[in-house]
């Protein structure tokens, strides 16, 4: 009998071990792709990011390092409502402690009983947090609003256990974002400048958006970090008289609890966007926007006393390694991009040299934003015929400067609808 | 709480600790216990007063025919006059909630004609949690007692358990009052029992979640979707039996493995039933403990009827020994589907399961003759696989077609689908290549998912084979290796986690016999 319980004990542990080993296969690894090198950072962070895609993607902390020498972390993530940016921020606050961090506002939420964002969004907020009592908290407010309750934020398998057929190269080998957090886009979109302005207030209805909102304010006074409510800018559209009220009144509750505010869409001819060139899609910034989000970000970073590190070894030689790591991590991310000018933009940079061969040079510039990207890019054009082709109207390589290696390369299809070249 | 849900799980590993950390003699109180609390968190509690009220009635019946004297015959009259009243009281009782149907729809039509007449309840009648099955307990411990096969039992609680007994609450099986008076017996902690009960029940999520969960997928679409027609609904119609059969089989491999980890062996519920060569030897192999309560108690009562023997016997005078038999088997059959088709709760059943099962057996039955005729004139092999492989699939297709009654709504929906898939076989309907063109994918299932079902097919068919050769695949797989042992649990287990149909979002069906 006891040989037998043994037997059992033992092959109940190896149960247990496979099931912790196939949740944490399964689960989605975008979590732990975009903050785990926030959790094992070798340096302090002066300046953190949060919010939803719009700031994923407008604060560009290698950027701000490259040229400030400022040291940040972006730790925002699609769809987050300002909940979980709440339990993200006090996980954040429990390992590093900032002198500025950079809240969203655009997902503060003055409804009631709703968590303003998706399941899988939530997900990518809160995976990646250790499983503690803030995590805990952050899943006992999100089951509320998803079925499956506690255990479908807690267990990865229950989670997850269906994406095999989802699985991708992240999944195998646990690669990091060594963008710090931030997703810089490539791609040029035109959108239309906000044009109609307002001072006026609408009062803030006490939803749980605010609530938290509140609770965060409070949590950066109490931790004496600056908070600083940061609107992203936005299109025309989404620029109603209701949401610059609700922006004002934010900012007015912001000043209130000892907090700052940049409400960019405010400034935006002071930034010098230029909605001809800086989106990247019909919401977000491309590089070019985040760059100019960055300048002034950095510039009000250092009115409020943050440093430059770039000449502290403490800070320069791990910021270093990681910026090379990440110029890697680019070049290898080319292979996701769609279309030509999202390519040759993520191509540039470095001493790469970059050669595009191309079927019908008169469809070249039918692409939007394919002029402004060959002025900056400037790669080497080449006229191609169906051998150096094979089949397609366009060919980019991406070489190494320093030896002429092939770094990369991609093929792309001329869509005479669309007038874009996307990849073949 | 569904016994696939995580919460079971949970009930079941503390109700097993609390169990087993009873005292022996004590431990169908316990029992009892859990029945109780799970009965409450599966169903309305108050609803719980039904199965009180079946026992009450099996109790205090039970009781008076243990005190009277048979040989008086005065007595004897009352005997069968307390046991008839405790019998017709609990088929009421199970017409009044279950077979709702029965009188809700004629009540309606009526009403509609003649407003006078009371309409049909506008609240819907509660019923209690597995109610066909324990009703079917009752009348067979009421006649078992009253036969004298069975001693009545004198504690009202241990009555109680027999019908409560929380893990036959879901979906059967029927137990007979003899057989399952092991739940009375306290037995020690032994982890064998565990283990193998644990390997049934990880069986059944297998059988549950992988794959009754994905082929209900393609037929709810078929179904659901009139872009899904032509060969999708013969298609449809060929995999049916495969859902609910792995659907039934699933939840009672759950439910026997549950009560094997109490140390309760209960009934078999199937045997291999998609290998029958022949319906009768399906309804042998298929509901079995449903099958043989009919027999025991409607089949053969009826044959030993004093009518059934006199009809048998002018039809021997009239037209011979073998039209005596058929008329008896006739009127026993005869009985024995429609109590089968009514127990099921709705008049498609009583059509569909009764009536075209009696048609089909009795037809076989009938003509059984000619055809060992047609088969010696022809020299067909009957033991060759060829011809045994074509009576199972003719078996199987009989199986499908009454299917149709199971997956419609009604007995006009099922008689419109069968009418759907006859004209679905015109040649300008029937496109095989729709198959092959990718539309499954509009049934939410990949082509990972596909693979899937086939390959859980084979594994199923694979213990299928074991069985008929050499009995259950896990008593095989016990007599193997260490490694080979938990090779092959272990891997079970992940075919179960990772590719069951669970999860957040997800709503796993419920089981198709749950709700008799």
């Amino acid at each position: 009998m006891k040989k037998k319980i043994v037997s059992v004990i033992a092959f109940l542990s190896i149960i247990f071990v496979l099931t912790a080993f196939l949740g944490r296969f399964f689960a989605d690894k975008t979590s732990w792709y975009n903050k785990s090198e926030f959790f094992n950072a070798k340096t302090g962070f002066d300046a953190l990011f949060f919010g939803s895609s719009r700031m994923h993607e407008a604060a560009d902390p290698i950027y701000l390092w490259e040229n400030y020498g400022i040291a940040s972390y972006n730790l925002s993530s699609s769809g987050e409502s300002i909940q979980m940016t709440y339990y993200v921020l006090s996980e954040a606050l429990e390992n590093c402690h900032p002198k500025m961090v950079f809240v969203d506002a655009s997902k503060i939420s003055e409804e009631t009983g709703s968590i303003n964002s998706k399941y899988g969004f939530v997900h990518e907020s809160i995976d990646a947090l250790p499983l503690n009592k803030n995590k805990l908290e952050a899943i006992d407010y999100a089951r509320n609003f998803f079925e499956g309750g506690r255990l479908a934020f807690i267990s990865m398998l229950y989670a997850y256990h269906d994406r095999y057929d989802d699985l991708k190269e992240r999944d195998f080998t646990n690669t990091v974002n060594y963008d710090k957090g931030a997703y810089i886009m490539t791609s040029v979109m035109k959108r239309t400048m906000p044009d109609t302005f307002t001072d006026k207030v609408s009062p803030l209805k006490d939803g749980d958006g605010v609530r938290y909102y509140k609770r965060i304010l409070d949590l950066c006074r109490n931790q004496d970090v600056i908070c600083v409510l940061t609107d992203i800018p936005v299109n025309k559209a989404v620029y109603d008289e209701e949401r610059q009220m609700k922006l004002n009144a934010l900012k007015a509750l912001t000043e209130e609890k000892g907090g700052k505010t940049i409400l960019f869409n405010n400034i935006l001819n002071e930034i010098d966007m230029d909605y001809d060139h800086d989106f990247g899609d019909a919401s977000h910034l491309n590089f070019m926007g985040a760059k100019k989000v960055c300048d002034y970000l950095a510039g009000y970073m250092k009115e409020n006393g943050v440093k430059d590190h770039r000449d502290d070894p403490d800070y320069s030689v791990p910021w270093t390694e990681d910026i090379e790591k990440y110029k890697l991590q680019r070049i290898k991310m080319l292979d996701s991009k769609e279309e030509a000018v999202a390519y040759l933009f993520g191509a540039m940079g470095g001493d790469n040299e970059i050669s595009l061969y191309i079927r019908n040079r008169d469809d070249l510039l039918n692409q939007y934003g394919m002029d402004i990207c060959l002025e900056m890019v400037k790669p080497e054009i080449r006229d191609a015929g169906d051998e150096e082709l094979g089949g397609f109207d366009m060919k980019i390589e991406v070489r190494s400067g320093k030896d002429g290696s092939l770094l990369a390369g991609k093929s792309f299809e001329y869509n005479i609808y669309s007038g874009m070249f996307l990849a073949g | 709480m569904t016994i696939t849900s995580l919460y079971f799980l949970i009930f079941t590993v503390a109700a097993a600790a609390l169990y087993y950390i009873t005292p022996v003699k004590k431990q169908w109180m316990t029992l009892l216990f859990l029945s109780v609390v799970f009965y409450c968190l599966s169903a309305a509690p108050f609803t719980i007063i039904f199965v009180l009220l079946s026992t009450v009635t099996a109790y205090f019946s039970s009781m008076y025919i243990s005190g009277g004297n048979p040989a008086v015959s005065g007595q004897d009259k009352n005997r069968s006059r307390v046991i008839a009243l405790a019998v017709i009281f609990n088929v009421l009782l199970w017409f009044i909630c279950k077979g709702s149907a029965y009188w809700i729809q004629p009540l309606s039509f009526l009403h509609a004609r003649i407003p006078a007449l009371p309409g049909a309840p506008s609240v819907s009648i509660p019923a209690a949690l597995g109610m066909s099955y324990y009703t079917c307990q009752v009348i067979g411990y009421l006649l078992d007692c009253y036969w004298g096969t069975a001693k009545p039992q004198k504690n009202f609680f241990k009555l109680f358990l027999f019908l409560l007994f929380f893990p036959q609450l879901t979906t059967g099986p029927i137990s007979r009052y003899n057989d399952l008076q092991t739940i009375y017996d306290g037995r020690p902690f032994d982890i064998s029992k565990i283990e193998r009960g644990a390997q049934r029940i990880l069986w059944g999520f297998f059988k549950k979640l992988v794959l009754a969960e994905r082929i209900s997928l393609i037929v709810n679409t078929v179904d659901n979707n009139d872009r899904f027609s032509g060969v999708w609904l013969w298609a449809a119609l060929l995999i049916y039996p495969m859902q609910l059969y792995s659907d039934f089989s699933g939840s009672v491999d759950i439910v026997l493995g549950l009560a094997e980890v109490f140390g309760i062996d209960l009934p078999e519920n199937f045997n291999n039933p998609l290998m029958s060569t022949t319906s009768q030897e399906f309804w042998q192999r298929w509901h079995m403990t449903l099958g043989n309560w009919a027999k025991d108690y409607i089949m053969y009562p009826v044959l030993k009827n004093e009518k059934t023997l006199a009809l048998s016997s002018l039809a021997k005078k009239k037209f011979g020994k073998r039209a005596g038999k058929l008329v008896s088997l006739g009127i026993g059959m005869f009985f024995t589907w429609l109590v089968m088709g009514i127990w099921h709760g709705n008049y498609k059943y009583i059509l569909g399961c009764g009536i075209y099962y009696y048609i089909i057996m009795l037809s076989y039955e009938a003509l059984s003759p000619v055809l060992k005729r047609i088969n010696r004139f022809l020299k067909v092999n009957e033991q060759a696989f060829s011809w045994v492989l074509f009576k199972r699939i003719r078996t199987y297709f009989v199986l499908c077609v009454y299917m149709v009654f199971f997956r419609a709504d009604g007995i006009s929906g099922a008689f419109s689908m069968l009418k759907d898939l006859a004209l679905s076989l015109h040649p300008s309907n029937f496109n095989l290549w729709s198959l092959f063109n990718g539309s499954f994918t509009e049934t939410s299932l990949s082509l990972t998912d596909l693979n899937i079902i086939v390959i859980s097919l084979l594994l199923l068919l694979l213990a299928a084979l074991m069985r008929e050769k050499c009995g259950h695949a896990r008593d095989w797989i016990s007599s193997q290796g260490l490694v080979f042992r938990w090779i092959s649990w272990a891997g079970l287990f992940v075919l179960v986690i990772v590719f069951g149909k669970y999860g957040p979002g997800y709503h796993t069906a419920d089981f198709i016999y749950q709700g008799f």
